[in-house]
């Protein structure tokens, strides 16, 4: 069979080799028409690709749907957001394949480093590809649908074919962090997770935060990159100086490339961070919170039963204040032990977050459309939550009632305030 | 039942006596529309006395030492006392009687304070208007038969509006910021 390099791409005999060996294995419209195939190469990732036509009997059996960023590591999980098998996009898709519809520029890679069984790895097209299984043997004709086949890719060039197979559908900015988190820090962040507690083991960042329990990507980068600046600016500050300044907790950016703070911090500290013993204590301290108001609003009949209230902790602006608090004291060891243990619950205050008491509350420079403490992820919300948490370092086992809310609050605004200058 | 209310809580309770009263004056019905006034009257001034008292105290929660002894009292609304006996005889502090302080003296504080420089210009138009509405609200927190006193569904928009524009202002000397009423 005739295999020529388009005039755009470079020679490469490997790249050759595996696409004689693909077209040996697999039949395909172009092999049984003794057509000529043409190797292209992507200019900006310069992967090799051919594209073909393969009838569905062949290729259904031969599809992969769980693709992986690291063939060789058994810790990679499946890379795909969910497939969304209830949506009516879907449904239609599913209706279209069985009436017939040809598909085309399904992408795929070929690869038998993994589920050598199914070599067509599928990148772009997920529900394309199930729909035509789904198909199978439905139609009265079987037909031929369009792939675009990539091979040899590395890891970067997967992660990117995975990006922008996915940027013309609804994929949600997680499922882009966590290729992204694999294909550049590889696995640790989720290990991490594992070992405070903040994820089960084998369960993986969810692919759509907002819709999900579980602490996402951005917010385990958020909870990193929080610790180690508070512990900067803690490391300058005396006991004294601690309660006059106002705090920047940072928010990681989301989506389709890795936020560069969390980025510089990876780079800065290396493997170390994974092990460092003050973040790991840290980490657990706030998984137990997690998991303690998780447990009290789930079984308290005095608050209301609803996520924002169950899931408190994992909201931005309280995890982004709490993280830079446990950074910010980790040198001034007396208030971190206060911050650390879980704060303490009464008659009146069943959570050791207080939801109900953090939604009503409402300062005289809020709008009346506010939604109250620890809901946004806005700075304003970070910094008062940042400042919520210091205040309740000051004293041991106390909780977060209405006073201290109130108080720390103030404080924020008073020094905002003061920072805009005033006379002597 | 315990719960607090906020400035504009209070502003919009003005606001809703005042529609009740000019209801009452559409009707032909002024008498009834006078309690009404008077309330409108006295919750504007609530209003500005719970935003200015709420700002103090962000400022009173501030670590002490960012204030002089003589700023914190006014801030927290204590009077300053001079120690004769004990370890610390002979010196200035704040004791635990209070000291209350009038609005406009606060606001005056708050604005020279916290307005980076600004001073109230007590001439304005503004401040005339400031001390109107205080006169009225005065004359209904300490009535007497020896004084009348004229009120009319005016008096009732214009302490809302005071109230409103005292509140703004303030706002945007000490914390920069727009707010919106």
């Amino acid at each position: 069979m005739n295999v020529i390099f388009d005039k755009n791409a470079k020679k490469d005999s490997k790249a050759e080799e595996e696409v004689q060996t693909f077209l040996k294995e697999i039949e395909t419209l172009e092999k049984n028409l003794n057509s000529t195939v043409i190797i292209c190469q992507d200019g900006k990732s310069l992967a090799y690709y051919i594209r073909c036509s393969i009838s569905v009997n062949i290729v259904c059996p031969l599809l992969d749907l769980n693709a992986r960023l690291d063939p060789k590591s058994q810790d990679s999980f499946r890379a795909n957001r969910e497939l969304l098998l209830e949506h009516n996009t879907f449904k239609r898709m599913k209706l279209d394949a069985e009436n017939g519809r040809e598909f085309s520029d399904i992408i795929i890679e070929y690869s038998k480093e993994y589920t050598p069984e199914k070599p067509l790895k599928v990148w772009g097209g997920q529900h394309r590809s199930k729909a035509i299984q789904d198909a199978l043997g439905k139609t009265k004709t079987p037909r031929y649908h369009g792939f675009r086949v990539y091979f040899c890719l590395s890891k970067k060039q997967r992660t990117e074919l995975a990006l922008i197979s996915n940027t013309n559908i609804n994929v949600s900015n997680d499922t882009f962090d966590r290729l992204l988190e694999e294909t550049y820090v590889g696995t640790k962040l989720r290990e991490w997770c594992y070992k405070v507690g903040l994820l089960k083991t084998q369960e993986d960042f969810p692919d759509v935060g907002s819709r999900s329990e579980k602490i996402s990507v951005k917010l385990a980068r958020t909870f990193i990159v929080n610790f180690f600046q508070g512990k900067q600016e803690g490391e300058k500050l005396s006991d004294n100086e601690l309660d006059k300044h106002i705090y920047i907790p940072y928010l990681c950016e989301s989506g389709a490339s890795l936020d560069q703070k969390y980025s510089e911090i990876v780079d800065e500290f290396g493997e170390s961070i994974w092990n460092d013993m003050s973040l790991l204590k840290a980490g657990k301290a706030f998984a137990s919170l997690h998991k303690d108001q998780y447990e009290a609003v789930k079984n308290s009949k005095k608050i209301e039963n609803r996520k924002s209230f169950w899931n408190k902790a994992l909201t931005e602006s309280v995890l982004s204040g709490w993280s830079f608090v446990a950074g910010l004291l980790q040198s001034h060891p007396n208030r971190l032990n206060n911050h650390l243990q879980i704060p303490k619950t009464t008659k009146n205050i069943p959570d050791p977050l207080n939801a109900k008491e953090m939604s009503l509350f409402r300062h005289e420079q809020d709008d009346a459309t506010y939604r109250g403490l620890g809901t946004r992820s806005a700075l304003k919300d970070r910094q008062r939550m940042a400042q919520v948490f210091l205040a309740r370092s000051l004293v041991k086992n106390s909780a977060l009632d209405r006073k201290l809310l109130n108080k720390a609050v103030s404080q924020v605004v008073g020094l905002k305030a003061l920072e805009r200058g005033y006379s002597k | 039942m315990t719960f607090t209310l906020s400035f504009r809580e209070f502003l919009e309770f003005a606001e809703s006596f005042y529609l009740e009263a000019e209801n009452h004056i559409e009707n032909g019905q002024t008498k009834k529309a006078i309690p009404f006034i008077v309330s409108c009257i006295l919750l504007s001034w609530i209003s500005i006395e719970s935003f200015i008292n709420n700002m103090a105290e962000d400022f009173a929660a501030l670590p002490k030492d960012l204030f002089t002894l003589q700023e914190r009292a006014f801030l927290e609304e204590k009077a300053v006392e001079f120690l004769l006996s004990g370890q610390k005889a002979g010196e200035f502090q704040i004791s635990k009687r209070s000291e209350f302080r009038k609005i406009d003296e606060k606001i005056l504080f708050l604005v020279a304070k916290f307005g980076k420089g600004r001073r109230f210009d007590k001439g304005s138009t503004f401040w005339q208007q400031f001390e109107n509405a205080r006169k009225k609200r005065n004359f209904l927190t300490h009535p007497r038969k020896s004084q009348e006193i004229d009120l009319s569904l005016k008096d009732a928009k214009d302490s809302i509006e005071v109230a409103k524009s005292i509140i703004k202002m303030v706002a945007e000397k000490v914390w920069g910021k727009k707010i919106n009423l």
